[in-house]
């Protein structure tokens, strides 16, 4: 194979573009680059890695579970600075997203989870849900910056998608760029950039869509006493920090947000907005992962995997190699986008018409 | 009132504003402060010898224009209305007002401290502790009906559009933060061949004054800015009650001429009390008469230096040295400074400010400078007060809320405005003119866009640079010096952290998006000054900076708490179906089916149904849970186990509870 040859060109800029990259690298032996662009200094967060999300059904616990420990594994001396233990509240307030999450609950403690009932503002019983302890989450900013030395080490390139141009071709995916030709057997399309431009609407309209997003940082206050929280009615993720400062990634735009955060947090809150941005995401119609194959060709897809997708890289990547167990085949031959999906479908805020 | 200059002092530094036949005094924490009619809690306040707002970082923080600490009205003067800012909240007679997050102490010490001859120099605000927001809402109230052109800045500029749009039988509102009209155009003295900027600005004001179509606001400040509506905020005084007042105006076309505002070069020590923007301390001298301090250093890379340095001289103040850090300037002004016997040194740039243990108040070390700081030798000098010059910096907040592009300008290591968004139009100093009949011709030539008029192209021609050299590029940063913080702007808080990274490391990803996170402004909204001395030390790329522009400059509007009925759990009815989440969980066709349970009970949606009661691997269940109250429970169990009596297993969180199915055909 020459030497600008890839088995997989990898296009995100998320941490599980990158993570999925090194696995392959690593643990699969296979040849990658990363097209990725670096998120810009101060930038807001755009998602949240824990290692739990609002699950009913329990093909996902089970592969989370026999997943377990692989992400710190595949981080090495890494893991003790990018992960961090923490508990994560998976919390709801109309009735389809409360009955959801007893759901997700029931699953949870079946898989041996330990979780535990609460209310946030029991005066009102306005917000319900569950708590599970023991979770992981991937810390972003520590991730990033180990990240550059890391792909250096492992010889994985990264190409910047605004200096790049991608060709999908007989022979492989073609990368151009001044003085840059390379090519792909494979791509994996990670994020919402590459997947609306490299995949025709009428392939994907049915599998997912692309929905306003507004992230929101705040000044250091008085915040909630948890530390993540997920909500599946309003389909937003609160990283609640130490110091009080809240990043918070909602469905919708500012407005949406605000009024959603104005919810969310206490009277005593005192806490002033530090950023706000809007941007889109990729989100599967029916709230499942989109893992595999599209049609014969030489692109795939890993989308919609939030608030996990960081964690499920090294299933991912095994996946993609061709390396998987029975059971992990049997999870992505279900959620491949040519599957018939009924069997995975999970709670969406939209299939109940809910908005904020 | 040792800070105030002389009446008479020369023309230009008298006190425009305040009446020196009409002194009183007004409590500031307990604490008698001397006052002129027309004068602000701010003019009075540094003229009293008030020079710091409070601490920060271990480090007193200056009182100036751009950062003051926020007033409440005590006694019969509180309107219980929300905070009032120093600079915007006029005075009068036995007037009472608190700083918020200020100490405050008992008569008995008060009076102790005036026995004991203590000055007070600091509001004594904790900056550590006191949040410092917007002071406007985030959701004002609704506009009226909306004002033909908004005017925000009254210097020649807003003056000459003002004018020009009034002429033409448009309805104009006129917003001035400051007290008086004209803007910084006297600061910089006239250019031969143009009209002089005193008589542009009496005679527009005699205009102005004529026109009935014409609202101007003095003491306002236009806070926030969206499509067709500003939001103002000034202090509304009657009947000795002060109120903070925050307008909506809502208007079909905006016409900014906000100006540039000083430039902080970033070194340790730069927001010490006594160190003060050239713009500023032209303002404060001009409108209120007031200079404090004895000895003064003038520092920076403009020529305004130098005519700061005359007209201060002129007033009676003595100029400790001017200090550019340009190594051959030209300009006539430098050479009017030397016939004045004024000390000049060229090449000099400040390195630290530190506080003196003797009678001077500021102990300023300067080096030589070339290029972008490398320094060679140093000196120190003692003074009262350093008047600071780093250019100048266009105020283009509100154009960015507007829409309006910001983009940076490598070369001259500047912000400016780019492409203009659908009727707003950017006139003045901000946008670029620097002479008196440009600024004119761009607020006329704004108007005239307006009204569909052919308007000739406004041309300035820049001053020869061997007679007027330009404005010395703005400085990186002074890493070295003292323990005081090195501030990226006057008006925010953020500061540079003590060891800056190595910028040649970074590369790919994202290690000085770390180091900044850690050490600068990551949990705060930034100012434009704050993103611009980001660019300007080196510790944010300008491929970042739309980024920060668009994310990070935002107004740190505080969130609102919930009403109860936000509270309110969400009312959207329960769907008619089965959730898709189950759908073929329990095969095709699973069967909706009524439990008893054995002890009647509520029983949690989710709880997982096994055939037997050791059954506990989730794949082997047969049903769930759909919901459930005292008398009954609705299950969803596959169609092979949903016979009528069957004894049923339901896994609760704490323990199996046995069950049986009595009916099959329920309803959802």
């Amino acid at each position: 194979m020459p030497e600008s040859s890839f088995d997989f060109a990898i296009f995100g800029s998320s941490p599980f573009a990158a993570l999925l990259a090194i696995a392959l690298a690593t643990v699969h032996r296979r040849k990658v680059c990363l097209v990725a662009r670096q998120p810009a200094a101060l930038q807001l967060a755009r998602s949240l890695d824990v290692s739990v999300a609002a699950w009913t059904r329990p093909h996902n616990w089970a592969l989370m579970q026999r997943t377990r420990g692989e992400l710190e594994s595949l981080l090495g001396k890494h893991a003790s600075t990018v992960l961090t233990r923490t508990e994560v509240a998976l919390i709801a307030r109309s009735p389809s997203g409360v009955d959801a999450l007893g759901h997700a609950r029931h699953m949870a403690a079946a898989f041996g989870q330990l979780t535990a009932r609460l209310a946030i503002h029991p005066e009102q019983d306005a917000i319900e849900g569950f708590s599970v302890e023991g979770a992981m989450r991937l810390r972003h900013r520590p991730f990033y910056a180990l990240l550059t030395d890391w792909l250096e080490e492992l010889a994985i390139p990264v190409f910047s998608p605004d200096q790049t141009t991608t060709s999908i071709k007989r022979n492989g995916v073609v990368l151009s760029a001044e003085a840059l030709h390379v090519i792909a057997e494979a791509a994996i399309l990670t994020d919402a950039r590459s997947a609306t431009e490299f995949l025709l609407p009428s392939t994907t309209e049915k599998l997912w869509q692309a929905s306003p997003y507004t992230s929101v940082l705040t000044e250091p206050g008085n915040a909630l006493r948890l530390s993540v929280a997920i909500d599946v009615d309003a389909t937003a993720q609160t990283l609640m920090h130490p110091d009080g400062r809240i990043e918070s990634i909602v469905r919708g735009n500012r407005d949406i947000a605000a009024r959603y955060l104005t919810y969310l947090l206490p009277a005593h809150a005192n806490a002033r907005y530090a950023g706000i941005a809007e941007f889109s995401k990729l989100e599967s119609v029916d709230g499942a992962p989109v893992i595999g194959q599209i049609g014969s060709s030489r692109l795939h897809v890993a989308l919609a995997l939030e608030p996990v997708a960081a964690f499920l890289a090294p299933a991912i990547a095994r996946h993609f190699a061709g390396e998987c167990s029975p059971d992990d085949a049997a999870y992505f031959l279900a959620h491949a986008p040519q599957a018939g999906r009924s069997a995975v479908a999970e709670f969406t805020a939209n299939s109940f018409g809910q908005r904020q | 009132m040792s800070n105030r200059l002389a009446e008479n002092s020369g023309a230009l530094l008298s006190g425009s504003v305040i009446d020196r036949s009409k002194s009183f005094t007004f409590l500031l924490d307990g604490h008698e402060v001397p006052a002129f009619a027309g004068d602000t809690v701010l003019s009075a306040a540094l003229a009293a010898g008030i020079a710091g707002a409070g601490h920060h970082l271990g480090s007193p923080l200056a009182l100036n224009e751009q950062f003051s600490p926020y007033l409440i009205a005590k006694g019969p003067n509180d309107a219980g209305s929300a905070a009032l800012n120093m600079a915007y909240t006029p005075v009068f007679a036995n007037a009472k007002f608190e700083c918020i997050g200020a100490p405050q102490h008992s008569k008995l010490r008060r009076t102790l401290s005036t026995l004991l001859g203590e000055k007070r120099t600091s509001a004594g605000v904790d900056f550590a502790t006191t949040t410092r927001g917007p002071l406007h809402s985030a959701n004002p109230q609704s506009a009226s009906k909306p004002t033909d052109i908004v005017v925000i800045g009254g210097g020649i500029a807003g003056m000459a559009a003002t004018v020009k749009a009034g002429r033409a039988g448009y309805n104009v509102v006129l917003i001035e933060r400051r007290p008086q009209l004209g803007g910084d155009a006297l600061l910089f003295g006239d250019r031969d061949g143009e009209r002089r900027a005193q008589e542009s600005i009496d005679a527009l004001s005699q205009e102005l004054r004529d026109l009935d179509n014409v609202h101007v606001l003095l003491l306002c400040e236009a806070v926030e800015a969206r499509s067709g509506i500003i939001l103002t905020y000034s202090v509304r005084v009657e009947d000795d009650r002060y109120t903070a007042n925050t307008h909506c105006i809502a208007t079909k076309n905006t016409i900014l001429a906000t100006g540039c505002g000083d430039r902080l070069p970033v070194f340790k020590g730069n927001r010490l009390p006594g160190v003060i923007g050239l713009a500023s301390s032209f303002h404060l001298a001009h409108a209120f008469g007031a200079w404090p301090g004895d000895n003064t250093l003038i520092a920076g890379g403009s020529n305004a230096i130098y005519r700061m340095g005359m007209v201060a001289t002129d007033a009676g103040k003595k100029i400790t040295q001017i200090a550019d850090t340009r190594t051959e300037p030209h300009s006539r002004f430098r050479d009017f400074a030397k016939a004045y016997g004024l000390r000049i040194s060229s090449g000099t740039q400040v390195r630290s400010v530190d506080l003196s243990s003797e009678s001077a108040s500021l102990l300023v070390k300067t080096g030589l400078s070339w290029d972008d700081g490398a320094h060679a030798g140093g000196t120190e000098i003692a003074c009262d007060r350093l008047v600071l010059s780093e250019g100048w910096l266009p105020r283009l907040r509100l154009w960015k809320q507007l829409g309006g592009e910001v983009v940076w300008l490598d070369e001259r290591r500047v912000l400016a405005a780019g492409r203009a968004p659908a009727n707003t139009f950017l006139i003045g100093s901000a946008a670029g003119y620097a002479g008196t009949n440009a600024c004119f011709e761009s607020g006329e030539q704004a108007v005239g866009t307006i009204s569909r008029q052919e308007m000739p192209p406004v041309c300035e021609d820049p001053l020869p640079e061997m007679f007027e050299s330009s404005d010395a590029l703005p400085t990186r940063h002074v890493p070295e010096g003292t323990k005081h913080p090195a501030y990226l702007s006057w008006e925010g808080l953020s500061v540079l952290p003590d060891s800056m990274p190595d910028t040649n490391k970074w590369n790919a990803y994202t290690k000085p998006t770390l180091e900044i996170m850690q050490s600068v402004p990551g949990d705060k909204a930034l100012c434009l000054q704050e993103t611009e001395a980001l660019v300007r030390v080196g510790l944010l790329g300008q491929d970042d900076l739309g980024n920060v522009l668009s994310e990070r400059m935002i107004p740190p509007f505080p969130i609102p708490p919930a009403t109860p009925a936000q509270r309110n759990r969400l009312s959207t009815p329960t769907s008619a179906q089965v959730p898709s989440y189950l759908q073929d969980r329990f095969g095709a066709e699973p069967k909706l089916c009524m439990l008893v349970m054995s002890a009647p009970r509520h029983v949690e949606a989710g709880c997982l149904i096994y055939e037997t009661s050791d059954g506990s691997e989730p794949n082997s269940a047969i049903g769930c849970i759909l919901r459930s109250d005292h008398r009954c429970t609705l299950a969803l169990i596959a169609t092979d186990y949903a016979h009528e009596d069957t004894r049923v297993s339901v896994a609760e969180i704490h323990g199996n509870t046995a069950a049986w199915i009595s009916s099959t055909d329920a309803e959802y």
